[in-house]
């Protein structure tokens, strides 16, 4: 047993010397991604980011680098003309700074605007009605689904995209948290089997109950809910800490991501970390911490754009 | 001469004929695949691991090969990679093996799948083969009534077989999605809420029971006893989950993206990703104890 643990030891070290050869090849013949505004082959409908916060951090550099990366992403995203955005985390570091966010994407609301209610933010039971004139209208009739777990903002298009005409388009931003996954799925079932037994009282005929995979599809992507992303970002706030371990969707909502091409560079570690210890924590994070870069994320766009799709056929 | 060296190369290949044949006496290959294996289950092992086979068809294409071909090396490499994660204790394997949507593909493959299935599911459950050698219990999750009645006949005799072992488990999902079964979920949780409120009156509600844990319990693959997934594989360089257990995978599941197609899929694909889970589950060990 002893014997068998000492060759464990000895395997994965021999493991870790293969892997920092095979990325430090990488490294040097690493291909300089396509530029932002290339014609690429396919570009994704919908954008999908998982942003994943770090325990070693603090609070602070965690948030920075989230709202920075977002930021960046909306501007790309208008760039290209990529309709829709959906940013999510499982701690819910990004809808606790909404705010912050929605003042930069409409800097002429701050001062119309400047209690942004804290109770819808934090749901359920409140759907968080997001009360400016540019977020979509919520309309009470709908039964089924009469909660929206997610926030949702429509950016108008840029001005200056205008000589562009064909990529001036609004672009929707999807605010995402841990609630808008299982618990969303959950809390559909519910509604839909409160209004399942309000029918059973006026209806003479009690036949068993039967739910088809497309009006369940209705009730999670329909009218308020969310639809599936095409395209997922995985990035790390940490990467030298994330990628020692495989990658993982954090929660990410299930039922949408059954198509999803997945993209996160594994590649990208910076080996200082290792020497980095001594340092005070708050100096050391603001070194290790990465926002979403340019690079990764036309990287990731010739990603999609060399994607195959077939679909089970 | 020449004699002298013409003996010499007679006897080194002749020597090195001797040499293979021990080797291949002793199966030394396989004994070192055993110990390596040994070694790797020595260190924390994980308890459920998901394959998407995909690459069957591309693999055959690259090698000249029929379709059907392709899916016969698919099998063999399924029965390979079995046989290594028994070896290393992991308890259940789930293995994506015809998608509900894969009915779409052409009739004579759709057909020749069929055939396959219904032969080598009875063939692994038989007498003295791998499931019954190593006790494994063969769940077939799915919407199994699109299947031509031979295929449910071999699918119910074939689980029939294996029901008494209790040591392992191995869910074979056809004709499955991801979606369907999370749909059967739901549907399955508000048929039992609403039964419920018409035995009896009591003051809390069953409807509001119905949360993600239960959903969670009522999952195909849960309720035939799998635990948490901890490990997804996906063969042939595709980054997609591809409707296989959604629900399960995006939480608290590595994905592991593999580029080489599933016919050639063996130990040294699957060493670096067991290696991987030691590493992670020892650094979160470590970080702990920070």
């Amino acid at each position: 047993m002893v014997l068998a643990y000492l060759f464990l030891a000895l395997l994965h070290a021999i493991y870790s010397l293969v892997i920092l050869s095979i990325s430090f090849c990488r490294h040097l013949t690493r291909k300089t991604p396509s530029p932002l505004n290339a014609t690429r082959r396919r570009l994704p409908e919908h954008l999908s980011i998982i942003f994943v916060s770090d325990g070693d951090f603090d609070e602070r550099t965690n948030e920075f680098c989230i709202t920075e990366s977002i930021h960046r992403a909306i501007s790309w995203c208008q760039q290209l003309g990529i309709p829709q955005l959906s940013v999510y985390d499982a701690e819910g570091i990004i809808l606790n700074n909404a705010e912050a966010i929605r003042e930069v994407i409409f800097p002429e609301n701050r001062v119309k605007h400047t209690g942004f209610d804290q109770k819808h933010i934090h749901y359920p039971p409140t759907p968080p009605l997001s009360d400016y004139s540019e977020s979509r209208p919520l309309s009470p009739e709908d039964v089924s689904n009469g909660h929206i777990p997610f926030l949702s903002f429509c950016i108008s298009p840029l001005q200056s995209a205008s000589r562009a005409s064909k990529k001036s388009q609004s672009l929707t931003l999807n605010v995402l948290s841990r609630e808008a996954s299982k618990p969303s799925v959950a809390r559909t079932a519910r509604a839909i089997a409160k209004t399942e037994r309000r029918d059973l009282k006026y209806s003479k005929n009690k036949s068993t109950f039967e739910l088809s995979v497309d009006s369940l599809q209705n009730s999670l992507e329909g009218n308020f809910g969310l639809s599936p992303p095409d395209f997922m970002i995985i990035h790390p706030v940490h990467p030298s800490k994330y990628h020692r371990s495989p990658i993982e969707l954090h929660g990410y909502p299930p039922w949408q991501i059954r198509l999803t091409e997945i993209y996160c560079n594994r590649f990208r570690k910076q080996y200082e970390a290792r020497l980095m210890w001594f340092l005070p924590s708050h100096v050391s994070s603001t070194l290790l911490s990465s926002s979403l870069t340019e690079w990764e994320f036309r990287e990731a766009l010739d990603q999609f754009a060399s994607a195959e799709f077939r679909l089970g056929k | 001469m020449t004699t002298p060296s013409l003996l010499i190369q007679v006897l080194l290949t002749s020597l090195l004929h001797i040499f293979h044949w021990i080797l291949a006496r002793l199966r030394v290959t396989q004994l070192a695949q055993r110990s390596l294996l040994r070694i790797l289950a020595s260190g924390p092992i994980p308890q459920h691991v998901g394959f998407v086979m995909d690459g069957n068809r591309r693999y055959a294409r690259g090698k000249g090969k029929l379709v059907q071909e392709g899916h016969g090396d698919g099998y063999l490499a399924l029965r390979r990679v079995l046989e290594i994660c028994l070896r290393l204790n992991i308890r259940c394997v789930s293995v994506y093996a015809f998608a509900i949507d894969n009915f779409k593909r052409p009739e004579q493959e759709v057909k020749a799948l069929m055939q396959l299935a219904e032969s080598k599911l009875l063939e692994l459950c038989s007498h003295g083969d791998l499931l019954q050698e190593y006790g494994v219990k063969l769940n077939v999750i799915g919407r199994i009534s699109l299947f031509p009645e031979s295929v449910q006949a071999a699918v119910r005799r074939a689980e029939d077989l294996t029901k008494e072992n209790n040591r392992s488990i191995l869910n074979v999902c056809m004709p499955y999605s991801s979606r369907d079964e999370m749909t059967t979920a739901v549907e399955d949780c508000i048929r039992g809420a609403l039964l419920k409120d018409v035995d009896y009156f009591s003051a809390d509600d069953p409807i509001e029971d119905i949360t993600e844990d239960t959903l969670n319990s009522h999952l195909m693959s849960v309720k035939r006893g799998s635990p948490p997934l901890d490990i997804l594989v996906r063969t042939s360089g595709v980054k997609r989950l591809s409707d296989f257990m959604l629900w399960q995978c995006c939480e608290n599941t590595q994905l592991h993206f593999s580029k080489t197609y599933w016919p050639d899929f063996g130990l040294f694909d699957f060493v670096p990703i067991i290696l991987e889970w030691q590493r992670s589950v020892w650094f979160q060990e470590t970080s702990h104890f920070v």
